[in-house]
């Protein structure tokens, strides 16, 4: 934005802004991810490449990439849909829906956990019924998948109610006018126009499934070799005071997010829209 | 009396096949939705409301009146809210740089901004340790000075402000952008001083977001775990967090009692969203005067 | 070229019966029992103000919106619980509705590759686009996004895109509305000659009487959902049906006057009184601008508040009496400048008596 005379404030004034906020994003940002991959590398490279070596940190990692490829394409089949329903029909109770999609954000993470354990814990509804049956949903994949999917669930949503709700629906009223049927219109009109935000929730939604912590370290009983996931595998090296590891598998993560981040402001150059709030 | 008539239909086109709207698929959408809704989100939180229930009122009372659950929830509600008002004036400062200032790095200063949203939690706080533990780069300077932040009451917070600060930032910023400089040139026009402009122009245009900021901020720290355990010390009655207190209940088996915390959390939290809605409703028309 | 589709369009154009549509949008009826018979080869324009129900019509007819009773056939076939998409009803959207992400050529494409029976070679497919593009005269656009292009390039686009499908009836939404004042001029007039060339069916939704005269065959004026009047551009101005009519096309000053044995008093005595042909009884009267001449007089009780030429005369906006006046001046006599006091005189007047 280019200010007129009348706006502009004295350059001390203006620097002395711009100092502050690098100041404290500096302070309060970089400064705690440079922390992450200083003590990543304190004992040098191969004590963080044995860290990875490690069977049970190859579990967690696998385990990790797992759950994400579980619960990312499920929100994202739901977001989609949502969005659909959300930004291109009216129908009564529209508000209470888009409400209820966002609620999981407003849930703490440990409460999003305990939900799923007081439905299928030892202690839950269905806990004692299923344990007869020999089917493990706490501490266990199910457990995880399910908190993550809960975490997870506005971001696909999210993301693309604004752009469709914007866009409208006159463009797939001329693909039917044109003879498209419902799923023609969807492929080559409704998706095309909404890729780049749809990359973008679904990079969200992805960031978040690997790096959810709160609700998953609820759910998983913390089974080396088994239930660890990379965020909780991270808490148990840190309270065995392998401080290396537990700041080497940081590292991985704290990639994976820069990864996503540059991702992300790339994808909104390409689609030329602002982003929304996580 | 007349007898009651049916109505008129159409022939051959039912009620169903005449409201049919132009666009297909509304049907199969709203179905995926809602089942993808009920299972994952409602119906387990159905047991977050039902289960307190089974300890009857004076259990609920019971756990809530427990002093170590009674410091968690102060420790988490006090935390947080402050630190979504020291977000406040921050978020304010960097929306202002990041829409109103051009200067070199500025974009790499606003990817920034979005760090808290994309690092993982357990990363961030075991970043923040790192950096406020008694020897770390900033731990040891304020050690110097005698404050300690890691591992004391004063570390939830500022892991708390941590992941508060872009939902100010992100909130502010648009709406600052939409503002535009007209209403600003227009007082300097008027003869309103520049303190007087930004006072009495952008600021009250900026309220609505602001609190928006500010509640969007409480909400994401008053639960957060991840980033808050590792720096926080974890010392009962004095750096507990209320999820850790849930988080023990439940390993201990005691679903219902965690269920009260939580189902009280939530509660609380509304309420505080709630008040800020209504600030905001109070701030409205004054805006739009 | 153009040949070909000029008796392809003639062959497959289909005459539009429309019979007592009604929509509602909660308690408020969007369209009331409307009826409305359009020819083969016709070109109708709905003219009306926003909120008469012209767009909910249109939406109806292209299979957009539905109806809570009447019905609706085109050609032979009645379009009850036909979806839009097995229509062949060529629409164009009022701000066009392009594909964004598409450009010119895949725009216009969309309906031929979309077909799910006969549909044609990707060879026939371009043949086909390149000569629409021909005839919407932007040959030279093929490879542009939307966009990238003006409002009218987007225009002829839209009916490009609409074309394709070889509809049998096109149905244009407030096609002009988004386009500068001299762009649409020549449009309309090159869409008309189009149209004409064509001979396929055309209704046209619009607010703009200029547009609605200029370039349909039959204009029909809407009003709250009903059609106050459906007739040729000649007819609606010379004999309108009723008060809205009269009041919504041309210009007009609208004075309330009491008739008594074929003699028009006016309220308060504000204009001399006039020989007129209607009932007696309070009435409406509406006197067009060129009806209404202003003499210089002393005594007048009006003054002339601006003055502006228009074509060979001159028009003048005079105010008295608590109202404002639009009038000529007398023929043959000195024009009053701006102060003048002047007296006015009503040559004629169309009056509809006030239903009490």
């Amino acid at each position: 934005m280019i200010s007129s005379p009348a706006t502009r404030d004295r350059p001390l004034t203006r620097w002395t802004a711009v100092i502050l906020a690098v100041l404290l994003l500096t302070v309060f940002l970089a400064l705690p991810l440079a922390a992450v991959f200083t003590e990543a590398l304190r004992r040098g490279w191969e004590t963080a490449l044995a860290a990875y070596a490690d069977p049970d940190a190859q579990s967690a990692i696998m385990l990790t990439l797992l759950v994400a490829a579980i619960a990312v394409p499920v929100n994202t089949l739901g977001g989609i849909a949502a969005a659909w329903c959300v930004a291109k029909y009216e129908f009564p109770g529209k508000r209470l829906l888009v409400a209820l999609i966002e609620l999981p954000f407003s849930v703490s993470p440990v409460i999003s956990g305990m939900v799923f354990v007081l439905v299928f814990g030892a202690q839950g509804w269905l806990g004692p019924w299923l344990q007869e049956r020999g089917v493990q949903i706490i501490f266990a994949l199910p457990g995880l998948v399910l908190a993550t999917v809960f975490v997870t669930f506005p971001f696909v949503a999210r993301t693309l109610i604004p752009l469709m709700q914007e866009q409208g629906r006159t463009e797939e009223e001329a693909a039917a006018t044109l003879g498209a049927s419902g799923w023609q219109s969807f492929r080559l009109v409704t998706l095309p126009n909404v890729k780049w935000a749809l990359l973008t929730g679904v990079l969200l939604c992805n960031a978040r499934a690997m790096g959810e912590f709160g609700a998953v370290s609820v759910v998983s009983g913390h089974i080396r070799g088994e239930t660890n996931t990379m965020p909780l595998y991270i808490e148990i090296l840190y309270n065995e005071y392998q401080f290396a590891a537990a700041f080497a598998v940081a590292a991985l993560l704290a990639l994976l997010a820069l990864v996503t981040l540059f991702a992300k402001t790339l994808l909104e150059r390409f689609s030329g829209r602002r982003r929304e709030i996580a | 009396m007349s007898v009651a008539l049916p109505l008129p239909r159409q022939p051959g086109a039912s009620l169903w096949r005449r409201r049919r709207d132009a666009l297909p698929g509304f049907g199969l959408a709203l179905g995926i939705t809602l089942t993808w809704l009920s299972l994952i989100v409602l119906v387990p939180l159905s047991a977050l409301v039902l289960r307190p229930w089974e300890l009857g009122v004076t259990g609920i009372l019971q756990v809530l009146s427990d002093p170590r659950v009674l410091a968690a929830l102060r420790l988490s509600f006090g935390s947080a809210l402050l630190a979504a008002l020291v977000n406040l004036p921050l978020g304010l400062l960097v929306a202002w740089v990041l829409v109103r200032l051009r200067f070199p790095g500025r974009r790499v200063l606003d990817a920034m901004v979005d760090l808290p949203f994309a690092l993982p939690t357990a990363v961030a706080g075991l970043a923040l340790t790192a950096l406020f533990a008694p020897n770390g780069w900033l731990g040891a300077p304020l050690k110097a000075v005698g404050v300690q932040v890691a591992y004391t009451p004063l570390g939830v917070f500022v892991a708390m402000m941590f992941v508060g600060l872009p939902f100010t930032v992100r909130t502010v910023e648009p709406v600052l952008r939409d503002l535009g400089t007209e209403a600003e040139e227009a007082a300097a026009t008027l003869g309103a001083s520049r303190a007087q402009a930004l006072l009495r122009v952008v600021l009250p245009a900026l309220a609505p977001a602001l609190l928006t900021g500010f509640g969007l901020a409480f909400a994401r720290s008053v639960g957060e775990y991840g980033s808050v355990i590792f720096i926080a010390g974890n010392r009962p009655l004095v750096s507990e967090i209320a999820p850790l207190v849930i988080v023990q209940r439940l390993e201990g088996f005691d679903y219902a009692g965690a269920a009260v915390i939580g189902l009280a959390m939530l509660l609380l939290a509304f309420v505080v969203l709630f008040a800020v809605g209504l600030l905001q409703a109070w701030l409205r028309p004054e805006r739009r005067a | 070229m153009n040949v070909s589709l000029h008796h392809e369009a003639l062959l497959r154009s289909a005459g539009v019966e429309m019979e007592s549509i009604t929509r509602r949008f909660g308690t408020a009826a969007a369209l009331d029992g409307v009826s409305l018979s359009v020819r083969p080869g016709e070109f109708v324009a709905l003219l009306g103000p926003s909120g008469s129900g012209k767009t909910t019509l249109l939406r109806i007819l292209g299979g957009l919106d539905h109806m809570d009773s009447g019905s609706v056939t085109i050609g032979e076939r009645d379009m009850a619980g036909v979806p839009a998409r097995e229509r062949g009803i060529g629409f164009v959207f009022q701000n066009y509705a392009l594909f964004r992400h598409m450009d010119v050529f895949a725009n216009i494409a969309f309906g031929l590759r979309v077909r799910k029976h006969g549909r044609p070679s990707s060879a026939e497919i371009a043949a086909r686009v390149r000569q629409l593009l021909a005839l919407v005269q932007i040959p030279e656009l093929e490879r542009r996004y939307p966009d990238q292009l003006s409002g009218g390039q987007r225009q002829r686009v839209a009916l490009a895109r609409a074309l394709a499908i070889e509809p049998s009836l096109l149905l244009l939404d407030e096609p002009f509305g988004a386009l500068d004042a001299q762009v649409r001029k020549d449009l309309r007039l090159w869409l008309r000659g189009l149209q004409e060339e064509m001979g396929i069916t055309t209704i046209l939704v619009t607010h703009d009487q200029d547009e609605a005269m200029e370039v349909a065959d039959r204009v029909a004026v809407m009003q709250a959902g009903r059609i106050a009047q459906f007739g040729t551009p000649d007819v609606l101005l010379d004999q309108p049906a009723d008060a809205f009519v009269a009041g919504f096309l041309g210009e007009s000053n609208r004075l309330v006057c009491e008739v008594r044995g074929g003699i028009a008093h006016f309220a308060d005595a504000v204009l001399p009184s006039l020989a007129v042909q209607a009932p007696d009884g309070r009435a409406q009267a509406f006197i067009r601008p060129h009806q209404l001449v202003a003499r210089v007089a002393e005594d007048g009780a009006f003054i002339v508040r601006a003055v502006r030429p228009a074509g060979p005369g001159t028009r003048l906006v005079l105010s008295g009496a608590g109202m404002s006046f639009d009038a000529v001046p007398a023929a043959g006599e000195e024009v009053p400048r701006r102060g003048d006091a002047c007296a006015l005189e009503a040559m004629g007047a169309r009056i509809f008596p006030i239903l009490e």
